[in-house]
């Protein structure tokens, strides 16, 4: 019909420009866009260093590390499966989990200490001293580039560093950088740190966990928004591309100090947050390294042919912890309710059969333990302490007696992305069941986490806690102080032994009052132990090189390498 | 006479104005709905306990550094300051920064938005590969085997959850005959590897095709059917006409404008329902992303992903509307 | 040669009233009848639980991820449950959400229909303009937002889910009203001076009871659909409470070593919904006199 024809065709036409005024928008916007991943800025000139005559500091003894026998790597990739998108990376903000297995490639700490020897291993810093019981001082090794041509490592990116931390609170503030007074930059190479109380275990935590040097000069003309996404560091390999939700690439830095390190040139990070699609890819060749195993695949690949199963004791464990009042909001505990009498949680810790948790959740991986120090440190007694793995009803019952309460109800939460906890908690909701007590459990995602764990609005909570550095006070410090980060009110801390320990310079002192801290713990309870699960990794038997840590988040990779 | 020439060319231009104010009025419209969207996405979000600052600093935090950072990142604004601002950079194109990764919103959503895009655009086409013929040959052999055939499959597929059926896939394709991958999709480049890519996709693009694809068939049928029992049918029939030619060009075009309601309607939402495949198969999809966000309280990453999302309806409602005109101009624009 | 739809004419007994001749109509139909009776049996499985069903949480760590046996029908799961107690304990939590879901939707959506449908105007402008405005969120994302701001709970997720179905019940009742307007009766009631309300409550609402109860039912197969995904995602009922949808996800974990962990549930689902569905099916051809095999 000639009507149609008119109007379909002029409607084409209105509809064609219509579709070219909208594709013209759509594009224009996408012009804003970069799909590419951000690129590596262009390095500035190479500064000049203003002479300073040096110093030199007293000479502590450090122990040697072995050199490690210099064979090269028959392949030059590698890949390694992750759990978890990295949250970001940045010397100033949390790295969550996975950010530092591919972070500790990037950046080089004052010292690292060694999970097997527990002694500190010089890695940025050559040397280190007390000089007198508030200042150490540490030298620096000559000769050290910052990627991307951003020059050399000086003491000045030591003294930017820290200051930045103490000034801006930043993510170490507390953990690793402690009691600092101030920095100074000796010299070229040598900066002295000053602190307000004598800190014994200086090298293991600030030069360690608080030792990840940032790089000034990068920092201060990158801006921190554009650090976090293009991070500058000196380790043996730089940062490539990063793919939120897909993947991390990172490729050998050919000016690294060592020649002989990386063996490797490329390195990729996948990131597959499914255990068994993770562990699927690796038993098809997809990936070469993984951890984080589902507990349920442990018993099959154990003996896994062609893999490298490695299992250390971890320097972690699971607590069940108890919110106190007046600290927690008063909607959630009261100063009458049951959990605030100590015979009440005793009687929580010797209902719960540890030994039973350690083989229904993590399938026989891990120690029962009720104790706050793992093995090897100074204070560690062996466990069982006063509660036994198997657990005992008979003496909970009685406890339970004791403090005249029946029974009651309570609400546990628990970290949703980490569902071994929802399972620990469902175990033990129901190995208290016989105390009357009932449990109910609320598995609450990250950013609720923060809100009722850090914001004091619980009742009972699961959490692992991993040790980030390699010292006791690390494990008792930020949970049993007042005021300190993670205590959640228990009103009788030990605080006075707590400083004391700290500060104190004779390790046999410091070990008693350690003794004397733990025994207090396990007695009121404020926080329930269950037990320090193993640290599980699975590669490719033809990979090397790699340092059994004792904590998931840490790798590194600087020997390793491929046999064949 | 009612059909001088004069008369029609008027008829004929009173359309085409019509029709393009209809048009304007449907473009105008985006925007509002754009605001409408974001607007109760970005209360919601505020209202959620969590404070995004808490992904950046450390726990050691004192009170006066969280107020500092809330300031740095622009939280202390009063909602309808911040809101409004954001609206302002959005429409320019500036999404601004992840509060947890730094990485721009625009950069991180361009960088997953295609592979969404593309598995559920391959799950419509697959959907309607499938599902036209099958109602066509049900609409046909309407009561007897083929039908029923049919009507069962899709009737299962209309009540079996989406990740049932891609747990299923998964327990036959990927574990017992160990044919497919299941993820890891995100470090293939379809346009390098193409076969490799459609190893990955086949799970997924099944998975989310299945319910689009059993309510086509169902629709298409039903259409088909009352087309079918029309006078008109009976004529042409009575005139002789080729049964395929009678099924294909009269009955099926009855069903051409619910069936563009539906694929319009899958477009719309299937950006956002990707959430539960993605997190079954491990693909970095922007639903991936916004969960994510969703639960670190990085709010303009949830701000961007609900922008792309409204956009994303209302353009697949607008190509709808473009299209029923195209099918069916009797269609009146109110 | 196509046979085309069989065609009847409306067969009405005398004096025989729209419901009796539904039910008749709907009796004829074996499938739908049948489905009805398997939706009977679950629900009175699920409502006597508590009384013959084994205990859904009581864990028997020695007897984890078990093969279907005598002693549990259905096989065990990770920590050593019942799963044919978690099963049917689980639809108690499955079937109230999508019957409360569907409630939710109804108890607001049919003042919405009428009253936009019988007034017209520029109320029911306003109206369709709100219910268009629910209608552009993408479910998924509203119902994880509502968790995510008031936690998750399966009372938020009920609310979540009942919102989004709001528009689709209230343009449903709008158009029944709107045809039942035009119907005989109305104008002949309101030629006597009938008042609006009674007109609403006699006239019109037996027009709008029927689609809406077929539509109840094919959304209740969708709730119970849309509560196991978000189950699935961790957002609904929390451990050590069963649920068809989290039960799956954990199931899903396990797949290899125990699929019955999945499979189970996954079967209760498809059933639920399928039973629904049909259910819904044969009463809308029930009610249509013209039979379209639909």
């Amino acid at each position: 019909m000639e009507k149609k024809k008119v109007t379909r065709r002029k409607f084409l036409k209105v509809a064609g420009t219509v579709g070219l005024w909208l594709g013209a928008a759509a594009s224009s916007l996408l012009e804003a866009c970069a799909p590419k991943p951000t690129p590596a800025p262009a390095p500035p000139e190479a500064p000049t260093p203003a002479p300073v005559p040096p110093e030199a500091p007293t000479p502590t003894p450090v122990p040697p590390t072995a050199a490690p026998t210099v064979v090269p790597s028959v392949r030059k990739d590698l890949v390694v499966g992750l759990h978890a998108d990295v949250p970001s990376f940045g010397a100033f903000t949390k790295l969550g989990e996975t950010g530092p297995k591919v972070n500790e490639s990037i950046i080089r700490r004052l010292a690292r200490v060694s999970h097997e020897t527990f002694q500190p291993e010089p890695e940025l810093a050559v040397e280190w001293a007390m000089e007198d019981p508030t200042t150490w001082v540490i030298k620096l090794r000559e000769g050290v580039q910052w990627h991307k041509g951003w020059g050399e490592v000086t003491a000045e990116d030591v003294e930017y560093t820290i200051n930045y931390i103490v000034e801006n609170q930043a993510y170490k503030y507390g953990t690793g950088i402690l009691n600092v007074d101030y920095v100074k930059a000796r010299s070229k190479y040598v900066v002295e740190v000053k602190l307000t109380q004598p800190f014994l275990a200086f090298p293991q935590v600030t030069m360690d966990h608080g030792g990840d040097i940032c790089c000034k000069k990068a920092h201060l003309e990158m801006g921190e928004e554009e650090y976090k996404i293009n991070p500058i560091g000196c380790g043996p390999f730089q940062f490539e591309e990063w793919v939120s939700g897909s993947h991390v690439i990172i490729k050998k830095f050919p000016d690294y100090w060592n020649p002989d390190q990386p063996k490797v040139e490329e390195v990729v990070f996948p990131i597959i947050p499914d255990a068994s699609v993770r562990l699927a890819a690796l038993e098809k060749g997809e990936i070469d390294w993984m951890d984080r195993i589902n507990g349920k695949d442990i018993p099959r690949v154990r003996e896994l042919e062609g893999f490298t199963f490695e299992n250390v004791p971890g320097w972690n464990w699971d607590c069940l912890a108890f919110g106190f009042a007046p600290y927690i909001d008063a909607k959630y505990v009261t100063e009458d309710f049951p959990t605030q009498i100590k015979e009440v949680r005793q009687a929580i810790s010797y209902a719960i059969s540890r030994q039973d948790i350690i083989d229904a959740v993590y399938y026989g991986e891990g120690q029962p333990s009720d104790s706050p120090i793992p093995e090897g440190f100074p204070g560690y007694r062996p466990w069982p302490l006063k509660y036994p793995p198997e657990g005992d009803l008979e003496t909970a019952k009685s406890l339970m007696a004791q403090a005249g309460v029946d029974g009651f109800d309570a609400e546990v939460i628990g970290l949703a992305t980490m569902p071994w906890h929802v399972q620990e908690l469902e175990v033990i909701a129901e190995q208290v069941k016989p105390l009357g007590i009932n449990l109910s459990i609320t598995a609450v995602e990250e950013g609720m986490w923060h809100e009722r764990w850090y914001e004091h609005n619980f009742t009972m909570g699961m959490r692992e806690i991993s040790m980030v550095s390699a010292d006791t006070d690390s494990c008792l410090y930020w949970f049993h102080r007042s005021g300190a980060k993670h205590w959640q009110g228990w009103p009788n801390a030990p605080d006075e032994w707590l400083d004391g320990a700290r500060a104190e310079t004779d390790p046999e002192k410091q070990k008693e009052l350690y003794i004397k801290i733990t025994d207090r713990v396990i007695d009121e309870c404020p926080y329930i132990f269950t037990g320090h699960v193993n640290v599980i990794r699975l590669y490719d038997e033809r990979l090397t090189g790699f340092r059994p840590w004792r904590v998931y988040f840490i790798m590194t990779l600087d020997d390793v390498g491929w046999t064949a | 006479m009612v059909d001088s020439p004069t008369h029609e060319s008027t008829m004929a231009s009173i359309l085409e104005v019509e029709m393009t104010a209809y048009l304007l009025r449907r473009i105008v419209q985006i925007p509002f709905v754009i605001v409408v969207t974001s607007l109760v996405i970005f209360l919601l979000i505020h209202l959620t306990p969590g404070d995004p600052v808490n992904e950046i600093l450390g726990l050691h935090a004192t009170p006066e550094m969280v107020r500092v950072w809330r300031h740095k990142l622009g939280l202390d604004r009063p909602l309808h300051v911040q809101y409004l601002s954001w609206l302002w950079k959005a429409s320019h194109g500036d999404l601004g920064q992840s509060i947890r990764s730094a990485q721009p919103v625009l950069k991180l959503i361009l960088d997953r938005l295609p592979l969404t895009f593309v598995l559920i655009t391959l799950a419509m086409l697959f959907s309607l590969a499938v599902s036209i013929p099958a109602g066509i040959i049900s609409a046909w052999k309407c009561g007897k085997f083929p039908d029923y055939a049919v009507m069962f499959l899709t009737l299962i597929g209309i009540s079996m959850p989406q990740f049932g059926f891609a747990i299923i896939l998964i327990m036959v394709l990927a574990l017992r005959l160990d044919l497919l991958p299941i993820s890891g999709i995100g470090l293939v480049k379809p346009l390098q590897e193409p076969w490799r890519f459609a190893q990955y996709a086949i799970m997924p693009v099944l998975t989310l095709g299945l319910g689009l694809t059993a309510l086509e068939t169902r629709l298409l049928r039903s259409c088909m059917l009352d087309a079918l029992s029309e006078e008109y049918i009976r004529v042409a029939r009575a005139k002789g006409l080729r049964e395929y030619f009678i099924l294909t060009r009269h009955a099926f075009r009855n069903a051409l404008i619910p069936l563009i309601t539906v694929v319009a309607t899958y477009y719309a939402l299937g950006m956002g329902a990707s959430i539960i495949v993605e997190s079954i198969f491990g693909i970095p999809g922007l639903g991936s992303l916004l969960i994510e966000a969703v639960w670190a309280r990085d709010i303009p990453v949830v701000q961007g992903c609900t922008f792309f999302i409204a956009i994303f309806f209302v353009v697949a409602n607008l190509v709808a509307d473009i299209l029923y005109v195209y099918v069916d101009p009797r269609i009146r624009f109110q | 040669m196509s046979q085309g739809p069989r065609l009847q004419t409306e067969r009405r007994l005398i004096g025989e009233s729209e419901a009796a001749r539904t039910i008749r109509e709907f009796r004829r139909r074996k499938v739908a009848v049948a489905s009805f009776f398997i939706m009977v049996v679950l629900v009175t499985a699920v409502i006597l639980a508590p009384v013959f069903a084994p205990d859904p949480i009581a864990q028997d760590l020695k007897n984890r991820l078990q093969k279907p046996s005598l002693a549990h029908p259905f096989g065990t799961d990770y920590l050593g449950r019942d799963l044919l107690g978690r099963v049917i304990h689980g639809g108690r939590i499955s079937l109230s959400v999508g019957l409360i879901v569907v409630a939710i939707a109804v108890i607001f959506s049919v003042p919405i229909g009428l009253v936009a449908g019988y007034f017209g105007g520029r109320v029911d402008d306003l109206l369709m303009r709100l219910m268009d405005a629910l209608l552009t969120f993408p479910p998924l994302l509203l119902a994880i937002a509502l968790l995510a701001s008031l936690g998750p709970d399966i009372k938020n997720a009920m609310l979540a889910l009942g919102l989004v179905r709001i528009p689709r019940f209230a343009r449903l009742v709008r158009g029944c009203v709107i045809s039942a307007k035009e119907n005989q009766y109305v104008e002949a009631a309101r030629s006597i001076g009938a008042r609006d309300l009674r007109i609403m409550l006699f006239h019109i609402w037996p027009n709008v009871a029927a689609p809406l109860l077929v539509q109840s039912t094919i959304s209740f197969a969708a709730a119970i659909l849309a509560e196991a995904g978000l189950s699935f995602l961790g957002l609904g009922v929390q451990p050590p409470t069963p649920s068809w949808g989290r039960d799956i996800s954990e199931g899903y974990k396990y797949l290899r070593e125990a699929p019955w962990m999945a499979i189970f549930p996954m079967a209760a689902i498809m059933v639920s919904a399928i039973s629904m569905n049909l259910v819904g099916d044969g009463l809308r051809d029930a009610m249509n006199p013209r039979l379209r095999g639909r």
